[in-house]
């Protein structure tokens, strides 16, 4: 198994390169398509930490990822922001936000949320078939 | 650099957006798209035809854009979207709400001048 920590200083503008950062390690093990569903859940993970745990404001973020080869890749996002209300549904089709909760639980096999010691921690894992991962022995 | 390429022929206002359409972004993209909708134009199409990432709040934007359309009486379509764009709004049972046409020929087809 592989593993990559990350931590950082989380804020709207600073989300994406946060995961930019990660889709770059990853790329060397899984194809786009797995690359696409993974870059989704982490930016929008990251983006309500920024905005929903942080308010905008400055704040820590910490991302694990683990990697199972030829099994699955696992995923972890913590920050120490606000508790986090979870939206689970889909919004009525006019609505202008709130659907970063429900493409995590839809492009992902396992979502998870949870409160740990004043922390918000998001976990995930992604299966990947055979085929999905490159060849990088 | 430019954010967006504006071209406005006859009726149509055609913006092209030709980067990232994330959180990061939207509040300068809200900014720049309050001053178009005091044109005369009747069909806004947004081409996202080059636009390689979209996430929730990037689907906002291109909701609150076809919502105030519709409020205002024009119409609203995507021009050429890209496969990324494409599999995130089926992703949010989004795609079946926009008109969505692959050129402008086409639109101009459909929608001719009043």
């Amino acid at each position: 198994m592989l593993q990559l920590t990350l931590n950082d200083t989380v804020t709207p503008c600073r989300a994406r390169m946060i995961v930019r950062a990660v889709k770059s390690f990853l790329d060397t093990f899984v194809t786009s398509e797995v690359l696409f569903d993974i870059e989704l859940v982490l930016t929008e993970s990251c983006n309500n930490s920024a905005l929903h745990a942080y308010q905008g404001l400055p704040g820590e973020l910490e991302i694990k990822l683990d990697i199972v080869e030829n099994q699955q890749v696992d995923l972890q996002v913590r920050d120490w922001g606000r508790e986090f209300q979870c939206p689970w549904n889909l919004p009525e089709t006019f609505e202008e936000s709130g659907r970063g909760i429900y493409i995590m639980r839809q492009v992902m096999h396992t979502f998870d949320y949870s409160r740990e010691n004043d922390s918000n921690v998001f976990t995930f894992t992604k299966r990947v078939e055979p085929e999905q991962w490159k060849e990088c022995k | 650099m430019e954010r967006v390429q504006v071209e406005e022929k006859g009726h149509v206002l055609t913006v092209d957006i030709s980067q990232e359409v994330t959180m990061e972004v939207v509040n300068d993209l809200k900014k720049d798209f309050e001053g178009f909708f005091s044109g005369s134009w009747q069909v806004l199409a947004l081409d996202l035809s080059e636009v390689s990432f979209m996430d929730s709040a990037g689907i906002g934007f291109v909701t609150a854009l076809n919502n105030r359309s519709l409020q205002e009486g024009r119409i609203f379509c995507l021009l050429n979207p890209s496969e990324q764009v494409i599999k995130t709004l089926k992703l949010v049972n989004l795609w079946d709400l926009f008109q969505v046409h692959q050129s402008l020929d086409e639109i101009f087809r459909l929608y001719p001048a009043e």
